[in-house]
C-alpha cells in the first residue's frame, strides 16, 4: 500500500528529501522489513541438509584452515588468547560484514520484479537482507561463547557491555555500504564482478587472522579496512585487550559519514530505480 | 462528491537508449565525464509517454482506462501508484491507495501457499495482523486449502494464480489501482475475479482505476472511462461512447487483415480478409443497425479437399453470436474444392444485429472432423444507434431483428 499513515499522499517530480528519511521509513515500513527479512531467512536454508548450521560452519571452517596454516607455522597467539579463539573471533565480524555487502549489493537487483510492480521504500530491500544475517551472526556468536568457556576466557561484564556498540557500528557500516552499492548496482553491473576481489582482499586487510602489530610500519593500511576498528573493538570486549581508541573511531567516524552519504544517495537515486533496472 | 484522486500537468518522459547495451557500464558513464569534463550530458532521444493529464477522480468512481498497448495506461499507474516518478506535475491521492499490477508480487517459489499469502499481503500493504484476520477467507476463495503447506513451485499455473488474487482481493484499500491482472487463469476464475471486482467497487464504495484490454470487462465494471492515444488523455466520460470512439480510432488493420507467410504444411491458406458497408468501396469499421455487412476471406486451396468449409464466427466480447460457413448442403459439402485461390464473401443482413463491438474469427475446416487453420478475432468492428433523433433508440439484446408486428381489432 501507498501510504497507511497520513491520509493525504502527493507524488511530484521532486522531492525535498532528508537524510533521515530513511530512518522514518523503515520504521513506517517496519513490517514490510521484517516480512522481507524473515523470508529471506526462511529461503536461504531450504532444501540444505544441515540447514541454519551452515551458518556455524562457514566461520568455523575458515577458523580451523587458518588454524591450520598459520597457527603453527608461525606459532603466534596475539595477545595471550589462543590462536584459535583469535581468528574465530575474528572471522565472525569479517564473516558478517563480507556476506552482508556482497548480498545487499545483489539484493535491489534480484527485487527487480517487486521494484517495477509495486511501490514501497526501497531501503527496506537491502536492510532487510543485512538483518536476515543477523540470525546467522547470532547462532555463530553462539558458538564463540561455547569457544570461550572450553578455553576459559570469561569476559568482564564491561566487555559484554560493549559488544552492543560495536555491533551496533558494524550494523551501521554493514548497511549503509550495503545500500549505497546495491544503488549502484542498479546503473552500473559493474559493482558484482569488483566486488568478490575487494571482499577477498579486506580479509587479508583485516586483523582477523593476524594482528596488526605484526605488521609494523604497515599497520595503517588496515585502516582502510572499515571492519579493523570494529574486530578490534570486539575482541577488546571478549578478551580485554587494549582499547583500540584510534581504530575504533576511525570506524565509528566511517559509521557516520557512510550513512550520511548513503542515506543521500540512496533517496536520490531511489526514484529512478524501476525505470532503469 | 469528495475528491480522491487529483492529477495536474503530468507528463513523463523517458529517454530512449539507442545502444545494444541496455545497462550503463560505469566505463561509458566516466570516458564521457574524461572527454568533456564540463559539457553537459550529450542529450539523449527523448519519449513522452504522458502528456500534460489532468484528471480528478471522485470517491466511488470506477474509471476504466482504455488505449491500444503503448499508449500510456501503464505508465500512468504506475506514476498514480508510485512506483516511478513524474517528470512534471503532480498527483494527489487522498486515501489508502493500493496498487495491483501483476498478481503474486513477490511470490517466491520456495515458500509454501500459507507463508506466501503472508509475504504477499504484508508487500501489497496489509498488516500481518489483517492477514491473519482474513486469512480464511482468502484460502477458502482461493481454494487450494489442501496445497497450503506444500511450496508454491510445485503448484501448477493455475493454482498459483488463484492464490494470488486471493490474496489480492481482500485488501481493503480506498483507493485500488488495476492492471490488467484478469487476463490471467481460467474462464471459470476470471468470472469469479470480476464479480469480486464488482463487489469491490458497486457494494464497497471504492474508487477503482481499472485497465483491461477485455473491454467487455470494462464495459460492466466501469460507468465512466478515459481514452489514453499517445500519452495524451480524453476527459472521463461514458464508457460506452468512450468504446465507441476507441473502435471507431482504430487503424485499418482492424477491418482488412493480410498474411503473406504462407505455411508450408497446412491445406488451406487465409491470406486476407476484409470487412466494409455493401454499397461502398471504401473498408470500414463502424456500421449501424441498418447497414448491411460485407465480409470477404481471400485463401488459398494447396490440396484438394471435400467436406470442407470456410467460415467465420461472430462475437461480442466472448458470447458466440454465431458461426457461418461457405458450404451447407450435404451435395454441396461432399464436392471437392480444387487447388487454386478463392474468395468466399459472406454478408450479414442489416437489421439483424444489434449495437456493440464485435470481433470475427476465420477458420477452415472439416465440420466434425478437424480444423485445418484459423485466425481468431483478426477483425473488429462496431454498430451503433444511427440518429438517435430519428426514431431509434437502443435496446438489450444480442440481435436487433425488425419482426412482422401487426396491430388488429380486438376480437369479438
Amino acid at each position: 500500500m501507498l501510504h497507511n499513515s497520513n491520509k493525504t499522499f502527493t507524488i511530484e517530480p521532486l522531492e525535498n528529501r532528508s537524510v533521515f528519511d530513511s530512518i522514518v521509513n523503515l520504521y513506517q515500513y517496519r513490517e514490510l522489513l521484517l516480512t522481507l527479512a524473515w523470508r529471506d531467512y526462511k529461503v536461504k536454508y531450504r532444501q540444505t541438509f544441515v540447514g541454519i548450521a551452515w551458518a556455524i560452519f562457514q566461520p568455523l571452517l575458515a577458523m580451523f584452515a587458518f588454524v591450520f596454516i598459520f597457527g603453527r607455522i608461525a606459532g603466534i597467539s596475539p595477545q595471550g588468547i589462543p590462536y584459535a579463539l583469535y581468528v574465530y573471533s575474528g572471522m565472525v565480524i569479517w564473516q558478517f560484514f563480507s556476506s552482508a555487502i556482497s548480498e545487499a549489493s545483489m539484493s535491489l537487483r534480484e527485487s527487480s520484479q517487486m521494484i517495477t510492480k509495486i511501490y514501497f521504500p526501497r531501503i527496506v530491500i537491502p536492510v532487510a537482507k543485512v538483518m536476515t544475517l543477523c540470525i546467522d551472526l547470532f547462532f555463530s556468536l553462539s558458538v564463540l561463547a561455547i569457544l570461550m568457556l572450553y578455553y576459559g576466557h570469561i569476559p568482564s561484564v564491561l566487555g559484554i557491555v560493549t559488544i552492543i556498540p560495536t555491533l551496533i557500528v558494524l550494523f551501521v557500516i554493514s548497511t549503509s555500504i550495503g545500500s549505497i552499492l546495491s544503488a549502484i548496482n542498479v546503473k552500473y553491473r559493474d559493482v558484482q564482478y569488483i566486488l568478490p576481489y575487494f571482499v577477498q582482499l579486506g580479509l587479508f586487510l583485516s586483523p582477523v587472522i593476524y594482528s596488526g602489530t605484526n605488521l609494523g610500519a604497515y599497520r595503517n593500511l588496515l585502516f582502510l579496512n572499515p571492519a579493523t576498528g570494529i574486530i578490534d573493538m570486539f575482541r577488546y570486549s571478549l578478551f580485554g585487550s587494549s582499547f583500540p581508541t584510534v581504530s575504533f573511531a576511525i570506524s565509528c567516524m566511517i559509521a557516520i559519514v557512510l550513512w550520511l552519504f548513503g542515506s543521500y544517495y540512496f533517496a536520490k537515486a531511489e526514484g529512478e530505480f524501476s525505470d532503469v533496472i | 462528491m469528495t475528491k480522491m484522486i487529483e492529477i495536474e500537468n503530468l507528463s513523463k518522459k523517458y529517454p530512449i537508449r539507442h545502444s545494444t547495451a541496455r545497462y550503463g557500464t560505469l566505463r561509458d558513464d566516466m570516458m564521457q565525464f574524461i572527454r568533456h569534463p564540463f559539457a553537459k550530458r550529450t542529450k539523449k532521444e527523448e519519449f513522452w509517454a504522458l502528456k500534460d493529464i489532468n484528471l480528478t477522480i471522485n470517491k466511488g468512481d470506477v474509471v476504466g482506462i482504455i488505449g491500444r498497448n503503448g499508449a500510456g495506461k501503464s505508465t500512468l499507474l504506475k506514476i498514480i501508484s508510485g512506483i516511478t516518478k513524474p517528470t512534471t506535475g503532480r498527483v494527489k491521492l487522498y486515501g489508502r491507495t493500493s496498487s495491483l499490477l501483476e498478481v503474486g508480487t513477490g511470490f517466491h517459489p520456495e515458500l509454501t501457499g500459507r507463508e506466501n499469502i503472508f509475504l504477499n499481503g504484508v508487500i501489497l500493504g496489509m498488516s500481518r495482523k489483517e492477514v491473519e484476520k482474513k486469512f480464511d477467507e482468502i484460502v477458502a476463495f482461493s481454494g487450494v486449502e489442501k496445497f497450503l503447506d506444500t511450496p508454491v513451485k510445485h503448484y501448477s499455473s493455475g493454482m498459483y494464480v488463484r492464490l494470488a488474487f486471493a490474496v489480492a482481493a481482500h485488501l481493503e484499500p480506498d483507493i485500488l489501482i488495476v492492471d490488467e491482472v484478469l487476463a490471467v487463469g481460467d474462464a471459470e476464475f476470471q468470472k469469479k475475479c470480476l464479480g469480486k471486482m464488482d463487489e469491490v467497487a458497486k457494494k464497497e464504495g471504492r474508487t477503482v482505476l481499472f485497465v483491461s484490454h477485455n473491454m467487455g470487462a470494462i464495459e460492466q465494471l466501469c460507468p465512466v472511462s478515459i481514452l489514453i492515444t499517445s500519452g495524451l488523455c480524453t476527459p472521463i466520460s461514458n464508457t460506452r461512447s468512450i468504446l465507441d470512439d476507441y473502435i471507431g480510432s482504430r487503424t485499418q488493420n482492424t477491418t482488412e487483415w493480410f498474411d503473406n507467410n504462407r505455411p508450408r504444411d497446412t491445406d488451406v491458406y487465409f491470406n486476407h480478409a476484409m470487412i466494409k458497408h455493401k454499397n461502398c468501396s471504401l473498408n470500414s469499421s463502424v456500421f449501424s443497425t441498418d447497414d448491411e455487412i460485407y465480409v470477404e476471406l481471400g485463401y488459398e486451396i494447396l490440396r484438394p479437399l471435400a467436406n470442407m468449409q470456410i467460415g467465420l464466427r461472430l462475437q461480442r466480447d466472448t458470447t458466440v453470436v454465431f458461426e457461418s460457413g461457405d458450404v451447407r448442403l450435404p451435395e454441396e459439402m461432399e464436392k471437392i474444392r480444387h487447388n487454386g485461390r478463392y474468395r468466399s464473401v459472406c454478408t450479414i443482413p442489416s437489421n439483424l444485429l444489434n449495437s456493440g463491438i464485435y470481433s470475427i474469427t476465420i477458420f477452415a475446416h472439416i465440420p466434425n472432423v478437424t480444423e485445418i487453420t484459423h485466425h481468431e478475432n483478426i477483425l473488429t468492428f462496431n454498430i451503433s444507434i444511427k440518429y438517435p433523433w430519428s426514431g431509434t433508440f437502443t435496446q438489450p439484446g444480442i440481435i436487433r431483428p425488425n419482426l412482422r408486428w401487426q396491430i388488429l381489432p380486438e376480437l369479438i
